[in-house]
């Protein structure tokens, strides 16, 4: 049910207080409105222990003010008011009987265990107050998808394109050969996008499924304030009972013993139903630290794949497609660029793209290299703060298992020397500093030194098959 | 010497991008852009730059409005409020609303604890195409963060620099402008007089100017000198 009350409250609200108060306080509030009570829910327990302690009086009054014969009693609760919805779930009903409200949160309550400003706490069925919302969500919980997401706005490459040929085979077969479908890579390279894409496609195919995504960290969160509040039968039933769940940043379950065992029985629950589990990680299920073996061997029984940062052929092809996507034109030394100064992501490239459109628009200038140049400065200028010279030498020392004190040594034994020469190009790829700062910077050495490293490197990468994979794998490490 | 005003609070005017006074063409498009992007809700993160008294918590506060007049929560944290007990954790929770605006944010960046909040809040809004607006007055490249996964994230953010409008000529057009978007002439006279003697604040003077328009049209009277100098005196003592 949309609310009439709040609105007008509001307004009361709004006149008494100052901006800061009502926008900090007042304006995140949702309100619910149903049989004599006003359940108003704070996002965040921050927030509800402000409104509890400072507001809730004048939030009354003002309430008593608009309906002074017929007054609500108001109720001010934390979240989506999840814990009542996950009640709700019965994964017995057809699903379009469950519940229409958003998905479980139990998110950072209060210490104290009565979660209502007011006495009672009764779980009661209500409509969001946005009706837009709620019929996007006809399954009956809130799927968290972002729907700009999409296999068609996602851009294929070398790097991706083995995950995103298995991302649309999940979605056509969900709960089938790939399951759990894992996706590990570095942050910015479309795991998350995959992610949603196919939770998107599942939707738009079936929109009653019951499908789910959530950070780890909130799954984490859930579970905490389950616990706290004796709910954890209800969250177990949610999550158990849902057709898709899709979890990202699994790595955040390291170390957390607990919210590892919940997950463990909810996945193979989900599994033997033939129910989908997406999973995303930084890094490979083996290689994910403070995780059990357990979790680590069912991460492996479906399909993992990963998804690499672009080549510059696929970021220069994605900044041309983006540009497209944003309705201007951006020529092919401009796309040459962006793509050799920023190598890191997808994420990067995009938001550069945008600077330098928006920058042209702003001065009305066509878009050049000149113009890209200032648009990005402070852009370049953050990364070049994230690669420096001490950085590119350890990470090179880390990676052929020597020290840096050997990088900067006199050594010339090929052990040596030769990691000196690449950490010395990577130096001269990546950052600013010119040949003399850069021989400087390795033990005192002559430029003509770091030119004929930089010669070499870069004859050995083309002949040489495994120095051009140390060289790319290095160039990722630093860069992201 | 400037005149005080009674009570800041009773100057208030609805914050809104139409009660702000953009100082120049460049930045008037980046914000109509800003808009749009908020409209449309893609998830994005802008980081509004400025000097002090730039007016970037009015445009903060505007959002926040744009948003509720979508029928869509907000949130506006004032990081630099000595009345807010901050703590990192604050940040948790606050990206299930649809636009999550954090001023002088560079209060808490360089603080590991919050770093690291900030990092996840991103990410989070991010994923559910939540938008974020943060403020403050230094370039993103001069944060004293060492958090690589947060230069990160600034990485896609996107700067709108809102430059200060202080020049007193430039100051008087800028309050003749509006004036004339009110509905009546504000004569050169009172614009010298209004900078020289009261503010040379612009989100300041449009809210006497607010006041001087109300008058005008209580009165029934012209915006004159005088008459302006009898409204200023009289809010003074009220």
């Amino acid at each position: 049910m949309s609310t009439v009350l709040w609105p007008q409250a509001l307004k009361h609200l709004e006149s008494g207080l100052s901006n800061v108060q009502f926008l900090t306080w007042i304006r995140p509030l949702e309100a619910i409105e149903s049989d004599q009570t006003l359940r108003l829910i704070a996002p965040s327990g921050f927030i509800y222990d402000w409104v509890n302690d400072k507001l809730i009086d004048q939030i009354e009054q003002a309430v008593q003010q608009v309906a002074p014969a017929n007054t609500p009693r108001v109720s001010l609760e934390i979240g989506d008011y999840a814990i009542d919805r996950i009640e709700e779930v019965d994964p017995t009903r057809p699903h379009a009987q469950q519940a229409t409200g958003p998905l479980a949160d139990f998110s950072h309550r209060p210490a104290d265990s009565d979660t209502s400003a007011t006495s009672s706490q009764q779980a009661t069925y209500q409509e969001r107050s946005n009706p837009d919302e709620a019929s996007q969500e006809p399954s009956g919980i809130k799927h968290n998808l972002n729907t700009h997401f999409t296999f068609e706005t996602f851009v294929e490459g070398k790097a991706n394109q083995l995950a995103a040929a298995a991302a649309h085979q999940v979605a056509d077969n969900p709960g089938g050969g790939y399951n759990p479908f894992f996706i590990y890579g570095g942050s910015g390279l479309g795991k998350t996008h995959l992610m949603h894409a196919i939770g998107n496609l599942l939707m738009k195919r079936n929109p009653q499924a019951r499908v789910v995504y959530l950070h780890s960290e909130r799954f984490v969160a859930d579970m905490v304030n389950a616990l706290r509040h004796k709910k954890i039968e209800s969250f177990k039933r949610f999550y158990r009972s849902l057709d898709a769940l899709l979890i990202d940043d699994i790595q955040f379950f390291a170390n957390k013993e607990q919210s590892q065992e919940e997950f463990f029985h909810t996945f193979n629950t989900l599994l033997e139903g033939n129910k989908q589990v997406i999973l995303t990680s930084d890094r490979f299920p083996k290689e994910v630290e403070g995780l059990e073996d357990r979790l680590k061997s069912r991460f492996g029984w479906g399909l993992t794949v990963a998804v690499e940062p672009p080549e510059f052929e696929m970021r220069v092809a994605i900044l041309l497609k983006k540009a497209h996507e944003f309705g201007f034109l951006l020529s092919d030394d401009v796309a040459f660029f962006i793509a050799k100064r920023l190598r890191g992501n997808v994420r990067d490239l995009e938001g550069a793209l945008k600077r330098v459109g928006a920058f042209a628009q702003f001065t009305q200038q066509a878009i050049t290299v000149s113009l890209a140049k200032e648009a990005l400065k402070d852009l370049l200028a953050l990364q070049q703060k994230m690669v420096t010279l001490e950085n590119i030498q350890k990470t090179v020392a880390d990676y052929y298992k020597i020290r840096v004190a050997d990088i900067l040594s006199k050594r010339r034994t090929r052990n040596i020397a030769r990691p000196r020469q690449m950490a010395m190009a990577i130096a001269k790829e990546l950052t600013q500093h010119s040949l003399p700062e850069i021989g400087d910077a390795f033990g005192g050495r002559d430029h003509t030194t770091v030119l004929h490293a930089i010669k070499k490197i870069k004859e050995l990468t083309e002949t040489d098959h495994q120095l051009g994979e140390d060289w790319q794998t290095l160039i990722r490490i630093i860069t992201n | 010497m400037f005149i005080q005003l009674p009570l800041k609070m009773g100057l208030r005017e609805a914050v809104s991008f139409d009660t702000f006074v953009s100082p120049d063409p460049q930045t008037e498009m980046a914000l109509a852009r800003f808009q749009t992007a908020l409209q449309k809700s893609q998830g994005e993160t802008f980081y509004l730059q400025g000097p002090k008294g730039a007016g970037k918590t009015h445009l903060l506060q505007a959002a926040c409005r744009l948003m509720s007049q979508q029928r869509q929560q907000s949130v506006f944290l004032p990081l630099a409020d000595p009345e807010l007990p901050l703590i990192a954790d604050v940040l948790y929770g606050l990206e299930k609303t649809h636009l999550i605006c954090l001023d002088d944010v560079e209060q808490v960046v360089g603080n590991p604890e919050w770093d690291e909040s900030l990092i996840h809040l991103l990410g989070r809004a991010r994923s559910l195409g939540h938008s974020v607006v943060l403020s403050g007055e230094s370039d993103l490249s001069q944060w004293p963060t060492d958090r690589p996964e947060l230069s990160q994230s600034l990485m896609s953010v996107l700067p709108i620099r809102v430059p200060i409008l202080d020049e007193p000529k430039s100051l008087v057009q800028a309050l003749q402008k509006h004036a004339r978007k009110m509905g009546f002439e504000l004569p050169i006279d009172v614009g010298n007089y209004l900078v020289r003697q009261f503010s040379k604040d612009l989100q300041e003077l449009m809210s006497v100017l607010k006041i001087l328009e109300q008058a005008s049209v209580m009165e029934k009277r012209r915006v004159t000198l005088p008459f302006v100098k009898q409204v200023l005196t009289q809010s003074a003592i009220a």
